[in-house]
């Protein structure tokens, strides 16, 4: 359509270009020169340059504006200079009077970016002779521009192993090899890459990727560095990729997978997403402070991973080039604000069962179930029990008068229900063999040990009240075979402590003060092989009238003991009929003929008509699996008002803000968002623009290389312009409609003929696009720290391919970890646990694995969108003298003495050697052996890059 | 209308620096080369650097900044006015000042008050500048050791030796730029983060040596493959290299093949300086060193021998100087005087030996930690131990050689030595002025990271003239 010349409009023409080209330093944020731009009033209000009109009506001439752009004084050097058709709209629109309405307002930033506006499909190029594949016909289109042609196809060994290592990591088995190799017919390609698209192992490289942006690590970070339990969360990760979960589920779930009505254990262990954040265990660090900090952390995450939008800069003031406001900012903190973990603890944690352990805990529950209902009153026997149990009671609550002093068993060889208890507290069972007679005692508790053990038990239900002259005892049976060197009783006084103790035999135990209440001598061992009471005053012990008894302890140095019953001679009839207070109320206050409900139940739970339920019972739980944890998110109980902070600062809280997402990329939406969940879902909904664009660049990256955008964590006016904006945008909608399926996008990327194309860079290519963006060669890339060590090991054939389980520790030098604040130290792995992938290795925050770090690894601390791939000379040493690998050029030379330097060589580079290259191999075979020839395949710069 | 025109120009942006050449750490030039590049900006003064960063932060109450009211009002509740909105990293409730029990004494011509617990830096006085007026924002470990390495408390920041690793180079291609070495029990809080290169390229993050096993990681052959044997396979490496390249044509073959040499050149090099047992005996007596034993006086003397060597960037870190008196281990009773003796001699060494070996007058050497400690006692959970807790008010460190005025005190704080009185200087005066006697502008020593210019110095920092001889 042809525009009617000599009348720019403001709104359509010019406002665009000042947007692009001047508010940025002439906007709301900067007024350099004294001159702002986005506003008519302040445009004609002039500049620092009074003499000087800014616009004159009808006067390109005396506008200094005009003089300034047209002299190219304007735009500043360093910046794009304006276009001939920009200076040219600009000088028209002033000689036809710079009509500027006053409500027409130039964005104070540069809104119309690119990346704000949601990308729409984009028609494919047509006419293409290359390839019929869309991303092939785009790519040819703009390296036509450039007077560049594709290059041809590579051999199809190399596409395999370029292809294996991008989607696995791994170099391609023998079995994909010798399938596509003996492939003749149309799809063999495809067939190829849907081969390992399916391979478990997928899932462990796209999550490694995806462990960088999520800032995993095994531990806490900051000073301490302590171990977290996170892997099974990285497992999910795993899993996710390999179901090719799609990508706005994926989202949905990390972020806000709590949230989910009736959320599963899956959905929240996704959370552990935003758990990977540090937290500060160091002593005196204020943990608000580091909950603060680690909300920062989700929110800049947040941003860098999904929106592409770097937020560092906007937590203390607004964005300087991006229209990103402080404001904004903390609106998306808001989001983040309302979880329940704290700056310096792991909590919430979620344990997270295998599906074994899952089965074996149904079965316990179910046993358990079983157990509890037989321990019940049905039975005739139980029930006339119970009666006589009743009655025994009610007659010693109902008399007030003194009786006889008589035992008052507080403890009967096992725990008193509802009480805490330590120790071991084995329950002798008949089955042991050798033991006392139990006589009349149905229940002793075992103990053996060489060094100091005791069973303890506090906060009983049943708490004596102890009474002048009442006598405290406990009986014992002490093994003939092994005796005890030393018994010591301990009693614990309700509302007090446990300075109450008596011992027997040698003085070992150093509580207390000996020959005083708080360890009180009480002669020579009882004699073994019988029963034998132990007893002592109640006040020889510092026990005065009144006082009540809440817990006690069995302890003993060396030997095997059995203990029987134990607790007050009394004559008080309250204490004898020993139950806890509320059912000795319960029974006095009942009608006669009533069962109160607590009478009922504390027998059931001491009679020893069930010992043998209740021993059950305790074994089973013993037996209970110990699911793995991983960090979660939980919202908080109390919610909380979310501020701006003043220059970042949780000391500095300012104006409360309500959570939103950033006005500039949802212009259209008025109303703010609800929480985590309403904000994970705008995230993948039409109306952010941002995510699908980010999220392919990110793919595009892994699979060629560099992104369509170079800088795959900034989308914003610095970051890289895309090279190829309608194929991204087209990639972006394809994604979306296609259901967010990563796999079925890495198909649709690696099935194009540009990435098919051979990595030998052409003259005229080199010449003409150096850094390729055009890619008119296949980019090769030195693989990452991890691919090579899972590669040396895959092809020395020792690589353990379990996947997933807890992070396990290949040798490293001694002195890396030299151990951490909170103490944990590298256990070095033994066996397979030393030869797994990469992705198990354990990470530790202030000390990453050496050597992948050496190979530009991030040390997890924060998010990281794309690894260096520098070229250092201890890369070579650690490639070289690395003990681990070491270890696989070991390995991998014996295989190559029984294969041979040809099949080493292409298992190595993905190619068949030529006659020279094998005479060098063979020369030094000859000379050095074939660990030397290992060593040198390893390492050839063919071998380490994706070809 | 001239005038006009340079206000405009002036008020672009600064542009980035050029740089020119690359080794294998990283950018590399020449001293002598003629090459011209941005940096450095101006004549340096200093050519390297080697900080001693005692990490936990050492007392400057007990070691540099002699308090007599303090002791005259030790055991007395602390003024309320000092601590009001404070925020202590242990204290809770009023804590009782507590005055140094160690005696300060003036020394050298310069007439330096030096504590009685280091008695050999005390023979040093008239080479130091001491600076008793740093102060700091943070006050726990890690994110002080953080901003005082990189200029911001949260990790993500290149540090300084990344800096002039990305800026400068090294003074010799075959070595790294920059180099960290750790004594004692722990690495630092902040772990690879205070020696981390942040968004520079990761060929500039520190090079850690080890104390045990290999000076470099990974720097001997495994064994049973000697040096020849070694050659034979890069001679191996190097000739498949170049037949692959012919054919596909990527120049990084060939820049990898020249890794593979420089790590072979680095194998005979590295050992050789780090082989501490080539020195005199006088020298070793001098810092106090056994050779084979891991020790911060080790650190030292090595740091001597790169210095010479060509490393321009060096980080010691000494752990245990965090003297909160929890317990005879971290009290200043017991702990710090063995800190002290642990440490004193081999830094009055360094910088005798550096002068020795000509290299002090271009060698910048800093003393110091990450903040100070509080002039209070820390009675954590009602110790019986003497300590205090962080305090990232006033502190001290010290600077020597390098372009750096001898025999200087600068600053003061209070009769309490709670706040700064005079001449505060905080964390990015110390970089610029850091920078500065290295011949650079820290204004516009710029890097471009998603999408702005960054300093070391964030938007701040002041060179302080008054410490440049």
């Amino acid at each position: 359509m042809q525009e009617r010349p000599g009348e720019p409009d403001f709104a359509r023409d010019i406002a665009p270009i000042l947007e692009r080209r001047c508010v940025e330093c002439h906007g709301r944020l900067q007024q350099k020169a004294g001159l702002r731009l986005d506003q008519r009033a302040a445009a004609l209000a002039g500049s620092d340059f009074g003499a000087y009109p800014v616009l004159v009506a009808g006067d390109r001439g005396a506008s200094e504006l005009w003089y300034q752009l047209e002299n190219g004084e304007m735009p500043p050097p360093e910046r794009e200079p304006l276009g001939a058709d920009e200076l040219d709209a600009i000088g028209r629109w002033i000689d036809a009077g710079a009509v500027w309405p006053d409500d027409g307002e130039a964005a104070s930033w540069p809104t119309r970016h690119w990346a704000y506006s949601a990308p729409a499909r984009a028609e494919v190029p047509s006419g293409n002779a290359w390839s019929q594949h869309a991303v092939d016909a785009f790519l040819l289109e703009a390296m036509a521009a450039q007077g560049l042609a594709p290059s041809p196809e590579a051999p199809a060994e190399v596409l395999l192993r370029r292809a294996a290592l991008d989607l696995t990591g791994l170099p391609p088995s023998e079995a994909d090899c010798a399938a596509f190799m003996t492939d003749a017919d149309p799809g063999a390609w495809e067939r190829a890459v849907d081969r390992l698209l399916a391979s478990p192992h997928y899932g462990e490289q796209q999550a490694r990727r995806w462990l960088d942006l999520a800032r995993y690590a095994d531990s806490n970070g900051y000073e301490k560095d302590g171990d977290r339990s996170m892997w099974p969360w990285r497992d999910w990760v795993v899993d996710a990729f390999n179901a090719d979960m799609p990508f706005d589920q994926f989202t949905v779930w990390q972020l806000a997978g709590d949230l989910l009505p009736g959320a599963s254990v899956e959905q929240r262990l996704a959370t552990g997403f935003h758990r990977n954040t540090m937290t500060n265990e160091e002593g005196g660090a204020d943990p608000e402070e580091f909950r603060v900090a680690a909300v920062i952390d989700r929110v800049n995450t947040t941003g860098e991973v999904w929106l592409g939008a770097t937020m560092g800069c906007v937590q203390c003031h607004d964005h300087k080039y991006d229209p990103l406001t402080q404001r904004d900012y903390y609106r998306l903190f808001a989001v983040f604000d309302q979880t329940a973990d704290v700056g310096n603890g792991p909590a919430p944690v979620l344990a997270v069962p295998s599906q074994e352990q899952a089965q074996r805990t149904g079965a316990i529950d179910a046993e358990l179930a079983r157990l509890r209902e037989q321990m019940d009153t049905a039975s005739p026997e139980v029930a006339s029990d119970l009666a006589a149990w009743v009655d025994s009671k009610r007659a010693l609550l109902a008399g007030d008068a003194p009786v006889e002093r008589a035992d008052a068993v507080w403890f009967d060889g096992v725990i008193p229900p509802a009480a805490v208890r330590e120790g071991d507290w084995r329950a002798w069972s008949a089955t042991e063999g050798a033991g006392p007679d139990p006589g009349r005692r149905s229940r002793v508790v075992v103990q053996a040990s060489d060094a100091y053990v005791q069973d303890v038990v506090r906060e009983t239900r049943v708490r004596p009240t102890i009474r002048a002259g009442d006598r405290l005892f406990a009986e014992v049976w002490t093994d003939p075979e092994r005796p005890a060197r030393e018994l010591l009783l301990q009693w614990h006084r309700d509302g007090g402590d446990w300075e109450h103790r008596a011992f027997l035999g040698a003085d070992l135990q150093s509580w207390g003060t000996s020959g005083t209440a708080s360890r009180l001598p009480l002669g020579e061992l009882p004699e073994v092989g019988g029963w034998r009471r132990i007893e002592v005053d109640a006040a020889a012990v510092g026990f005065a009238e009144g006082d009540r008894l809440d817990g006690l302890a069995l302890g003993q140095f060396g030997g095997r003991v059995w203990w029987g019953q134990a607790g007050l001679v009394s004559a008080d009839p309250r204490v004898l009929v020993a139950v806890p207070d509320e059912v000795a109320a319960d029974l006095a206050n009942a009608a006669t003929g009533e069962l109160p409900t607590s009478a009922r139940d504390w027998f059931l739970a001491t009679t020893p008509t069930f010992d043998a339920q209740r021993a059950r019972i305790a074994e089973l739980e013993a037996t209970r699996p110990m699911p793995a944890t991983a960090l979660v998110m939980e919202a908080v109980a109390e919610p909380r008002t979310t501020h701006i902070l003043e220059r970042g600062s949780f000391l500095a809280p300012g104006e409360v803000v309500e959570p939103g997402v950033p006005a500039v990329l949802d212009p259209k939406r008025r109303e703010g968002i609800g929480d985590r969940l309403d904000f994970a879902r705008w995230l993948t909904s039409p109306d952010n623009p941002l995510t699908a664009r980010v999220t392919v660049n990110r793919l595009w990256q892994w699979t060629f290389g560099t992104g369509l955008v170079a800088t795959p964590d900034d989308f914003g006016t610095r970051g890289a312009a895309p090279t190829h904006p309608e194929l991204l945008d087209w990639l972006a909608v394809e994604f979306m409609e296609d259901g967010w399926s990563v796999k079925r996008m890495y198909r649709r990327l690696m099935t194009s003929a540009a990435y098919r194309q051979s990595s030998v860079r052409s003259a005229d290519g080199a010449a003409l696009d150096p850094g390729n963006r055009f890619l008119s060669w296949f980019p090769r890339r030195r693989l990452d720290g991890e691919e090579l060590r899972d590669q040396s090991l895959a092809l020395a054939g020792t690589l353990d391919r379990r996947i997933g389980g807890p992070p396990v520790y290949p040798p490293q030098p001694a002195d890396i970890d030299n151990a951490t604040y909170a103490g944990d130290r590298w256990r070095t792995s033994e066996g397979g646990d030393a030869r797994r992938r990469g992705l198990y290795t354990f990470w530790r925050r202030t000390s990453p694995y050496p050597s992948f770090v050496l190979f530009d690894a991030p040390s997890r601390e924060l998010t990281c969108a794309r690894r260096d791939r520098s070229n250092t000379p201890l890369q070579a040493l650690a490639l070289l003298n690395d003990p681990n690998f070491v270890a696989a050029a070991e390995a991998f030379g014996e295989r190559l003495s029984e294969r041979g330097l040809a099949w080493g060589f292409s298992a190595c580079t993905g190619r068949e050697a030529e006659v020279d290259e094998l005479e060098v191999l063979e020369t030094l075979r000859a000379q050095d052996g074939w660990t030397s020839v290992a060593q040198v395949l390893l390492n050839l710069d063919e071998t380490v890059t994706r070809p | 209308m001239n005038d006009r025109r340079q206000f405009l120009t002036g008020a672009g942006v600064g542009i980035g620096s050029l740089l020119l050449g690359r080794s294998a750490f990283g950018m590399f030039r020449d001293e002598g080369s003629a090459a011209d590049a941005a940096l450095p900006h101006f004549a340096p003064r200093a050519k390297r650097v080697i900080w001693l960063h005692m990490a936990g932060s050492p007392s400057q109450i007990d070691l540099w900044d002699p308090k007599p009211r303090l002791r005259e009002l030790d055991g007395q509740p602390v003024p309320a006015s000092l601590i009001e909105n404070e925020r202590f990293a242990f204290i809770k409730g009023t804590p009782k000042l507590l005055g140094s029990p160690y005696e300060f004494r003036q020394h050298g011509q310069s007439g330096q008050w030096i504590s009685e617990l280091l008695p050999h830096t005390a023979r040093i006085a008239d080479k130091l500048c001491v600076v008793r007026s740093m102060h700091t924002t943070q006050f726990n470990h890690a994110p002080a050791q953080v901003f005082l390495t990189s200029g911001h408390s949260l990790i993500g920041r290149p540090t300084m030796g990344a800096w002039l690793s990305h800026g400068l180079g090294p003074l010799d291609p075959d070595l790294p730029a920059f180099v960290v070495m750790t004594s004692g029990k722990f690495a630092p809080s902040a772990g690879s983060a205070a020696w981390t290169n942040g968004f520079l390229p990761s060929e500039h993050q520190g090079v850690r040596l080890m104390q045990a096993g290999d000076p470099v990681l990974f720097l001997s052959n495994p064994e049973g493959v000697d040096r020849a044997a070694r050659r034979r396979q890069l001679d191996a490496i190097a000739r498949l290299n170049r037949l692959a390249s012919e054919q596909h044509g990527d120049p990084e073959a060939a820049a990898r093949t020249a890794q593979y040499e420089l790590a072979y050149r680095m194998q005979a090099r590295v050992p050789a300086i780090a082989d501490l047992a080539t020195e005199s005996q006088a020298t070793l007596d001098l810092y106090g060193v056994t050779p084979g034993e891991p020790s911060f006086a080790a650190n030292c003397l090595l740091s001597a021998r790169l210095a010479e060597a060509g490393v321009r960037f060096q980080q010691l870190f000494d752990w245990g100087w965090d003297s909160h008196g929890t317990n005879k281990g971290d009290d200043i009773v017991h702990s710090l005087p063995e800190q002290c003796r642990r440490t004193d001699r081999a830094c009055a060494a360094l910088v005798t030996d550096l002068e020795r070996r000509g290299l002090l007058e271009d060698t910048l050497v800093v003393w110091g930690g990450e903040f100070g400690r509080t002039p209070m006692n820390e009675e954590r959970g009602g110790s019986k131990f003497l300590g205090r807790d962080h305090h990232p008010h006033a502190f001290t460190i010290w600077m020597a050689g390098g372009g750096i005025r001898p025999g200087t005190s600068f600053g003061s704080t209070d009769e309490l030595g709670y706040f700064i009185e005079d001449d505060p200087m905080d964390v990015h005066d110390l970089h610029a002025t850091l920078l500065h006697l290295l011949g650079i502008d820290h204004e516009r020593f710029t890097y471009r990271s998603q999408g702005r210019d960054f300093r070391l110095t964030d938007v701040a920092g002041r060179v302080m003239g008054e410490l440049l001889a």
